[in-house]
């Protein structure tokens, strides 16, 4: 355990965002730096790469990690890997936010956006790394506070309003019962460490019921960061209503710190290794069933809804709802192959996530408009037509699950995953498979409109142009990886072992 | 090494607490219903407003402006509270404390400053 000053070495990403955060709140202070908008966009973009640099070029950690800053946060190879993916996620942000024409025009504040976005990648890389109930709260709270913010942000009339005060009145519910649920969990093992918890019940039987409020307490708050079912109803109306860009970043980076955040309570507190292929639950809890009932349901749930939206944003909110439901039964299969699962999964989600997204985002800057039916005959249209088209088709399909792209081989360790954990999970691989096929059908559908019909109503597309070249080569990049990933996922493989080393 | 049995005995005196306090509470109420002497009027069924008549509803709309000025109060309020603890151990943390302090009231004062460069701290 580390005093405080000795741990900032540790935290070089870290302590470099809460500076230049710092830093650029002073400088947008002033009146004609505050309304340059571009400056800041780069300011922001800058600072998210410098961090990344930091992260990426620390030193490795050894074996199981080093506890900072009295034992408040833990660095070890889950944390950095999650640090960079989360960092790669706001880099992202703005780079959408740079090509979306809802955040480069309708804007009065161009600073605040950049310095809240800054302030949301605080959040995350402080949660994925925290190893107290106190450091995990504020900074869940942290990460929380912004995209209620980010989420109205920019004003796209009464979807916005609804949306961002929707996620506000049902955030605050979720935490509330979720701090709750901690000071119960407080109550009974008198330590907010996790390790001092881990090690109370491992020494304690606590009767049902007793452990069984505050989990149920503390799952709100979780359930409700990841969109998984029971808590999942602000999903799709906070999607539809918030830019854009953010609506791509919030499916990706928010949610993956919210799986390492539950990653880590119940791996590090109710679960014990001895080395051995699958955890033993301690504290008297069955916290695998509990996963899997929670996966079948948000996967089933998630992918019905899915079926009949109107709107590509609420439908890929569902989508996403579907997905969290696939990652769980990664959570549900206690092993530690679930965890280098979550972020394999998580690793070619982001590609085909934000690929997705960005094809959203290009044709909404030429149509103006995000339903489903306005992408009917997309393929055949005049100039960028065929190639939007086609690189939408690249990441629903592996969205869906299919080979060869990326997505396919993130189910396949999803599943396998499942299949270590042994004969009582077996229903849930099932559930899983039925619900890849209803999946097909939504996806598909786009596919179908898109590529088969060619009756090509409404706008024509306009001309490519000069500065169409950085996202177009993004979006192409990203469909490259999906393929390549899902051919040769070798790298990812090798980073995703890494992050079960925590639990040595 | 068999775990044992959790049983929340530290919790017990919260329980006798909460259990005497409520029956305090009802109590008091009980006894007060059967000793006091019952003669209403109007001016004494009246709603007690510091000694003036209430004259107008006071479920009404007020301005958001209160809520921004009470959580900015409660912000600073939270820092003066920090201030306490740190003043009382100072003797023991010496130069170290003193650094982090500064660091945690510096950052406070950007934000501060923040708020009035937004005006928020103007009632307009």
């Amino acid at each position: 355990m580390m005093r405080n000053f000795e741990s900032l070495a540790y935290v070089p990403a870290e302590a470099f965002l809460s500076a230049f955060f710092l830093l650029a709140l002073v400088l947008s202070f002033w009146k004609r730096i505050r309304t340059n908008r571009s400056l800041f966009y780069l300011a922001g973009f800058f600072g998210i790469t410098i961090a990344l640099t930091l992260e990426l070029t620390a030193g490795r950690v050894k074996g199981n990690g080093a506890l900072l800053f009295y034992g408040m946060i833990r660095n070890d190879h889950l944390s950095q890997l999650f640090t960079v993916l989360c960092l790669f996620s706001s880099l992202f942000l703005f780079l959408f936010s740079f090509i979306s024409r809802e955040t480069t025009r309708k804007f009065k504040d161009g600073a605040e956006y950049v310095l809240l976005i800054l302030a949301n990648a605080l959040g995350m890389v402080l949660l994925v790394s925290s190893a107290n109930l106190l450091m995990m709260y504020l900074s869940l709270e942290f990460l929380s506070f912004t995209s209620y913010l980010l989420t109205g942000f920019v004003d796209r009339g009464e979807k916005t309003s609804e949306a961002a005060v929707k996620y506000l009145l049902y955030g605050g519910i979720a935490s509330g019962v979720m701090v709750y649920g901690l000071s119960l969990l407080y109550g009974i093992a008198g330590s907010l460490d996790y390790a001092a918890l881990h090690m109370f019940f491992v020494n304690n039987t606590v009767p049902g019921v007793t452990l069984a409020i505050p989990i149920i307490f503390i799952l709100a708050g979780m359930g409700f960061k990841i969109a998984a079912f029971p808590f999942h109803a602000w999903c799709p109306d906070v999607y539809e209503g918030a830019p854009t860009p953010f609506t791509a970043f919030l499916s990706v980076g928010p949610k993956a710190a919210g799986f390492v955040l539950i990653v880590r309570f119940f791996y590090q507190i109710f679960g014990s290794t001895d080395g051995g292929e699958i955890l033993t639950a301690v504290g008297g809890l069955d916290w695998s069933l509990l996963f899997a009932v929670l996966s079948a349901c948000t996967m089933t749930f998630g992918n019905l809804a899915a079926l009949h939206q109107k709107n590509i944003k609420r439908m890929l909110a569902y989508s996403s709802i579907a997905h969290a439901g696939y990652i769980l039964m990664a959570v549900a299969s206690q092993t530690p192959f679930g965890v280098s699962a979550i972020f394999f999964y998580f690793a070619v989600y982001f590609l085909m996530n934000f690929g997705a997204f960005l094809v959203v985002i290009l044709v909404s800057n030429e149509f103006n408009s995000e339903l489903i039916e306005d992408y009917e005959g997309l393929a055949w249209k005049r100039g960028k037509g065929a190639f939007l088209a086609s690189m939408l088709a690249v990441y629903l399909l592996s969205l869906t699950g299919i080979p060869p792209f990326a997505g396919f081989i993130g189910k396949v360790y999803l599943l396998l995953a499942v299949f270590q954990k042994g004969s009582s999970l077996y229903w849930l691989a099932v559930v899983a498979v039925i619900n890849t096929v209803i999946s097909l059908y939504y996806y598909a559908r786009v596919l179908q409109l898109m590529f088969l019909s060619k009756r090509q109503k409404g706008v024509t597309l306009s001309a490519m142009e000069r500065h169409h070249v950085v996202p177009y080569s993004v979006l192409a990049g990203l469909s490259f990886f999906t393929v390549l990933f899902g051919i040769y996922w070798v790298p990812i493989d090798h980073l995703s072992r890494l992050a079960v080393n925590f639990l040595k | 090494m068999t775990p044992d049995t959790y049983v929340p005995e530290h919790f017990l005196p919260v329980a006798i607490f909460l259990l005497l306090g409520g029956a305090f509470a009802v109590g008091m109420l009980v006894v007060g219903w059967f000793v006091r002497p019952r003669r209403p009027y109007p001016e004494k069924l009246l709603t007690y407003e510091s000694g003036i008549t209430p004259f107008m509803d006071a479920h009404q709309k007020f301005s958001i402006r209160f809520y921004l000025i009470a959580m900015l109060f409660l912000i600073f309020d939270i820092e003066a509270v920090f201030l306490y603890p740190w003043a009382v151990a100072y003797g023991k943390i010496g130069l170290y404390g003193f650094v982090e302090m500064v660091i945690f009231i510096a950052i406070l004062l950007v934000g501060y400053v923040y708020a009035w460069k937004k005006g928020a701290l103007e009632w307009e």
